[in-house]
């Protein structure tokens, strides 16, 4: 039960403490440095999962075709759902070509 | 991709109009205090009045958006509930650790280090959850003008995936209810989930997992893809990307995320300045 209230406190920590302690003066400065941390986070999270699948270790990842239909539809329309639905579509036939 | 109609809307709407109430004089107070900022000003006034107005909304909104996490989260759950039998972790304390610590990473980390005790576990949490450092760090001048207790609040509220859906939702503002109504489905998927997996056991079919593991990065690359409106950003998540991938070669889980996040983001200024100068002369 400890060892959960510990994590528990661990998982919050660094979420709380920037969000409450930042003050005003100090986003002021910090602002134009944090717009681009939206990015970078974003692209560190997504890259290592689109680079070497967790499914399917070894052989041909057809889900990465599946990454690449999202990423081109989601370019040419800048819309969630068109590239969501694209990118499923293209997972599930992927899946179905490739049990 | 969020209808004006159906059953999801007005039941929420309904269970929860008593902590609207309290959420908008919490932000409709703050609007009329806000001290000009520098930089920050117009981002300010943009993302405290028409929250005041539309908060319920944007709780639906938030909850309706997150809903395409749900059965992927749950699956999730449902696996860890699953596996923390064999890790020697009680089926209560399983349950309980997913509504308390709610964190995916840090508790499947937990599941081979818990015969080692609970500094270890401990420490791997907090090593995973550091990103989440720079995720509410990049946050907070969407929220400075919020009262503390509800910044503190929704601090529990944000993981990956409402953090993604809420940046990329509208450029430059942030709405509490979006966050608190994107969180709802996410927590009680991982809880539901994680509850199934337990009760149900060790056999959760390997092929329906496949699939759905796709959805996270899915999501996620969709979601970069929009948020880089421009080409520091989209330089910025790709250089992110990359040393992500390199780090996470050489580093423990969590930490290749922190410094990649940390290092790509700091060349954002210098491209700005350098894609800016063309336009200039």
């Amino acid at each position: 039960m400890l060892i959960i209230v510990g994590m528990a406190v661990a998982v919050y920590t660094p979420k709380g403490l920037p969000l409450v302690l930042i003050s005003e003066s100090l986003i002021a400065r910090l602002h134009r440095w944090l717009q681009y941390v939206a990015p970078a986070v974003l692209g560190a999270l997504v890259a290592p999962s689109i680079v070497s699948p967790a499914g399917r270790p070894g052989g041909l990842a057809w889900d990465q075709a599946a990454y690449v239909v999202a990423f081109v539809v989601a370019l040419w329309t800048r819309r969630m759902l068109p590239s969501l639905a694209a990118g499923m579509a293209a997972v599930i036939v992927a899946a179905l070509l490739h049990p | 991709m969020v209808s004006d109609h159906g059953l999801w809307p007005s039941l929420l709407r309904a269970a929860a109009a008593p902590l609207y109430s309290g959420w908008q004089r919490a932000t409709a107070k703050r609007a009329d205090q806000l001290v000009p900022l520098g930089g920050a000003r117009t981002l300010l006034r943009v993302s405290a009045s028409p929250a005041a107005a539309s908060a319920p909304r944007n709780v639906r909104d938030g909850f309706l958006a997150a809903l395409t996490f749900f059965p992927s989260t749950l699956i999730l759950g449902a696996i860890f509930g699953a596996s923390t039998g064999a890790a020697g972790i009680s089926p209560l304390a399983a349950i309980g650790m997913s509504a308390v610590v709610w964190s995916g990473a840090g508790q499947f980390a937990a599941l081979p280090l818990w015969p080692e005790g609970g500094g270890v576990v401990i420490l791997s949490a907090l090593a995973l959850s550091l990103r989440f450092s720079l995720i509410t760090a990049s946050m907070a001048p969407m929220l400075v003008d919020r009262p503390k207790w509800l910044r503190a609040c929704l601090a529990y509220c944000v993981t990956d995936e409402n953090y993604a859906l809420a940046v990329t939702r509208q450029q430059g503002t942030l709405e509490p209810g979006y966050l608190f109504g994107s969180w709802i489905p996410l927590y009680a998927a991982w809880v539901i989930g994680t509850a199934l997996g337990v009760l149900l056991g060790a056999q959760v079919p390997v092929e329906w997992v496949a699939p759905l593991k796709a959805v996270f990065p899915l999501v996620f690359l969709v979601l970069t893809v929009l948020l880089c409106t421009s080409i520091p950003l989209a330089l910025v998540a790709v250089l992110g990307g990359v040393l992500s991938v390199v780090g996470a070669a050489y580093l423990p889980p969590g930490w290749n995320i922190v410094s990649a996040g940390c290092l790509a983001s700091l060349i954002g200024l210098p491209l700005e300045r350098l894609f800016r100068r063309p336009v200039r002369a």
